[in-house]
């Protein structure tokens, strides 16, 4: 508890307001949820859900989560192990590689394997594309992890006579065990909200249906339902993670050494070892790279119409602005949950936090619901579209601001008291200042994520509003491969710096 | 034949020689110190001797079993050698009994044994369920201690385990160490960078200088006659003199004192401890006097320093007394030697 701080600042007051504030609006969601529930009856409830196709959709998304998470488990701690403690030629390289796939939407993966292999289509052609678009969110965090790990503690398991295969699975491994927790959950709900991907293999997910219903009947009671039923899955996901991960936490012990640790000699096994990052680099970006340089190619500059520019400058547009706002919201609370950290800011933190894991659908239908039963003229405004964004992407500017907060030290704020400031003005000039490379970062994260949002936007978006994504993917719906080809282009492009910033965090976190 | 026999072994990383030319004897039995400064080698060749390094080249061999040479490199799981490392390294997601029992076979009599390893190391049992980060820096080595003994190890080896703990902490610890380890009869080498430690520890002290084995021998050898200055004041405080050699005497700025001059004569470097010189107030006129004069006096409680110059000398004496015996400056004072002053080779 941290009671002198809370006391000092009379700016804790107006910043908890604040963060309040956007804690009901990031309560909207689950809001809607209830009233939905509450709205349809039992009834009419149970006729919805207990249907052969509701739970056809219950199988396909849950063996979806059972195959495609844990082999991007296996993947990812393979290639983050052999690219951190191993002698594996070209390490640095294939750890950028294993990362640069999240620069590729989900839909964009899609879309090459559609053109390179047709047919390919159902469950299997779903869980490879999920694993290999998803993977690096596994691979960052663990490779982060075993960077960290005290190598003289796989020292002592060694010196207490376990062979070098058996220091893996009883010692790293449970160390790991965090990291792969939280990265399984982060793939869960993702393939959870995906839409994209599963359209172009023809695989019905929950989020495909209600896609599906949303568009033929709008705002029907059957496409609440299934969002209902997908929202509780989520926090069965959240839930789920919580478990597995366990309240314990594995505090580093004693201050460590500062030397790396010794990495494994592959031996004769390296060109065998080289053989999984190839691959999987050849398939995760080989694959997409050189379809759309083959679609690039076979259009010409025909494809390159003013219709793209307009989409980038609209892009752009959305993402600065649903950025700065992600931010300047998530900023009263990053403070309070530093400074004057407490059972209120735990609570309104945890608010923050869960609307990020809800589906882009479930969101946007909340919206929806809000607009058109409360203010109908938000219906269908850029309004309306910014907040959806805001909602989906609040834990990752909160994420980044709060550890820039948690570096700035206190003293500063209360020197700047000390020398006649008001305390509102204290920690503008200090705090806030200090932290702006951190809000920085973070605003490009959540401007990143609007770069390549589909399902929301093509729910909220107002007519005549096209953005990178859509752009794409209606091109692609028409089967026009060539023409969506630039978006896509343009989408990656746009990603990469997302790239630099997640791979720099990761740097950061194993303290090099 | 002893127990450990490091034989010409040398490591390099780069270009940086790490160990060179190295050779150690370790008795069965025996505590043995490896002290050094930092980057003399010491964590090297204790990783050579664990198996974590293989050495480019000489032999290390354990009862007459190669461990390592230029064809054979047997790893650190298979050589049984007990590690207690610097901060413990300590399994963080095993509790304190997972943590001793890690290296022993599931049996029926495992949780015995690990209760009586806690006895042993004399960790209360109320800690068995502990988790790592909830212990105390000297409860975290007590059980990595245990640990490492559980396998019945035939050496143990420790990497300065008590420079973490408090200095007095770090005495009991250290007692309580050696005595565990006596019992058990485990053949014991210690690295460490404290004189104080590696001369209350050991049986055999070895002092490591840029990679090699500069001296070895029993602590109080080593004390009384190290071989050059920087192992004499390594080992403690040191009054060195330049002095002219008789028959075991040497003509120094303090006169002439007894010395152990082996029959060598002429000019040479004479090394004294502090605690061979007693102060004295000088009375009249004594031709054996030396003329000394106390220069500065500097009051510390218990220990207080006293700073005497010598006519003919222009290194000043420092003298660590007790309050009651210090003198006021400006004091002419005689000073006297007990026993031999040591003589540089």
């Amino acid at each position: 508890m941290n009671v002198f701080h809370s006391r000092s600042s009379s700016i804790a007051a107006p910043a908890t307001g604040a963060a309040m504030f956007v804690s009901a609006a990031a309560l909207a969601p689950l809001c809607f949820i209830l009233w939905i529930t509450f709205q349809t009856g039992w009834a009419t409830a149970t006729a919805l859900l207990f249907r052969p196709r509701v739970g056809e959709l219950l199988v396909n998304t849950t063996l979806l989560e059972v195959l495609a998470v844990p082999l991007s488990i296996l993947l990812g701690v393979a290639l983050a192990w052999l690219t951190e403690r191993t002698d594996l030629p070209g390490a640095r390289v294939w750890s950028w590689l294993a990362v640069t796939p999240l620069a590729v939407p989900a839909f964009v993966h899609s879309y090459a394997w559609s053109s390179v292999a047709p047919s390919w289509h159902g469950l299997p052609a779903a869980v490879a594309i999920s694993v290999l678009a998803y993977f690096p969110f596994l691979y960052l965090p663990v490779a982060t992890q075993l960077r960290r790990l005290d190598p003289a503690i796989e020292e002592a398991a060694a010196a207490l006579g376990l062979a070098p295969f058996q220091v893996f699975f009883r010692v790293v491994l449970p160390q790991l065990r965090f990291a792969i927790c939280g990265g399984a959950l982060l793939i869960g709900v993702h393939l959870l909200a995906e839409y994209g991907l599963y359209v172009t293999v023809r695989y019905d997910t929950f989020t495909t249906a209600i896609m599906d219903q949303f568009q033929s009947a709008f705002n029907g009671p059957a496409a609440n339902m299934i969002a209902v039923v997908l929202a509780l899955y989520c926090i069965f996901l959240l839930a789920l993670e919580k478990i597995m991960r366990g309240a314990e936490r594995y505090a580093r012990v004693g201050s460590g050494s500062p030397r790396m640790p010794a990495p494994h000699q592959l031996g004769h096994a390296v060109w065998l070892c080289l053989l999984l990052p190839a691959a999987t680099a050849a398939l995760s970006l080989g694959i997409p790279l050189i379809t759309l340089a083959r679609w690039l190619a076979f259009g010409g500059t025909a494809i390159w119409h003013a219709a793209v520019g307009a989409a980038f400058l609209q892009t752009l547009m959305l993402a600065i602005c649903g950025g700065l706002l992600a931010t300047l919201a998530a900023m009263p609370m990053a403070w309070l949950s530093v400074r004057a950290p407490g059972r209120l800011a735990h609570i309104l933190e945890s608010c923050h936090y869960y609307v990020g894991s809800l589906p882009g659908v479930v969101v946007a239908l909340a919206l929806v619901t809000v607009a058109v039963h409360a203010f109908l003229p938000l219906y269908q405004t850029m309004a309306t579209l910014l907040m959806a964004y805001f909602l989906l992407f609040l834990p990752r500017a909160l994420v980044g601001l709060r550890s820039s907060v948690a570096q700035t030290p206190v003293e500063l704020e209360q020197a700047a008291m000390m020398l006649g400031r008001s305390p509102f003005r204290a920690v503008l000039a200090t705090t806030v200042r200090l932290a702006a490379p951190g809000a920085a970062a973070a605003m490009a994260l959540v401007g990143l994520g609007i770069a390549t949002e589909l399902t929301a936007t093509l729910m909220l978006a107002p007519s005549g509003v096209e953005t990178l994504a859509t752009g794409f993917w209606s091109y692609t719906s028409e089967l026009d491969y060539p023409r969506a080809a630039p978006y896509a282009v343009l989408m990656i492009l746009l990603s990469l710096p997302l790239i630099v910033l997640l791979q720099a965090q990761s740097k950061r976190m194993a303290g090099r | 034949m002893s127990f450990l026999q490091l034989r010409s072994v040398r490591k390099r990383y780069g270009s940086v020689v790490a160990v060179d030319d190295l050779g150690l004897d370790v008795p069965a039995g025996s505590r043995t110190v490896i002290v050094g400064p930092s980057g003399s080698g010491k964590t090297t060749l204790l990783r050579l001797i664990a198996g974590f390094e293989a050495p480019d080249a000489g032999s290390v061999t354990m009862e007459g079993t190669v461990l390592a040479d230029e064809k054979t490199f047997l790893p650190a799981h298979r050589r049984n050698i007990g590690l207690v490392a610097q901060d413990g390294a300590l399994f963080p997601h095993l509790s304190v009994a997972d943590n001793i029992g890690f290296g022993l076979a599931h049996s029926m009599d495992r949780q015995d044994r690990i209760l009586a390893l806690m006895d042993m190391v004399e960790l209360d049992r109320i800690l068995l369920t502990r988790r790592p980060h909830e212990l105390s820096g000297g409860q975290q080595q007590r059980v990595a201690l245990a640990r490492a003994l559980a396998r019945q190890p035939r050496l143990m080896l420790l990497d300065e385990p008590f420079s973490a703990l408090d200095t007095g902490l770090r005495e009991a610890t250290r007692k309580s160490v050696a005595r565990v380890l006596t019992q058990a009869g485990i053949t014991t080498i210690l690295v460490t960078h404290d004189q104080a430690e590696a001369l209350s520890f050991g049986d055999q002290v070895a002092v490591l200088h840029a990679g090699h084995v500069k001296q070895a021998g029993s602590p109080a050898e080593l004390y009384a006659r190290p071989i050059d200055r920087e192992i004499a004041s390594f080992l403690g405080d040191a009054l060195v003199l330049p002095a002219t050699l008789g028959g075991g005497f040497a003509d120094c700025a303090l006169g002439r004192i007894s010395a152990d001059s082996m029959g060598q004569t002429g000019e040479a470097v004479i090394m004294l401890r502090p605690e061979q010189l007693k102060l004295s107030v000088a009375t009249g006129t004594n031709d054996q006097t030396s003329h000394a004069r106390v220069t500065a006096v500097e009051f510390g409680g218990a220990h207080c320093v006293m700073t005497v110059s010598l006519a003919g000398s222009k290194v000043p004496l420092i003298f660590k007394t007790s309050a009651v015996e210090t003198l006021a400056v400006g004091t002419d004072v005689h000073i006297s030697v007990a026993g031999k002053a040591h003589v540089f080779a």
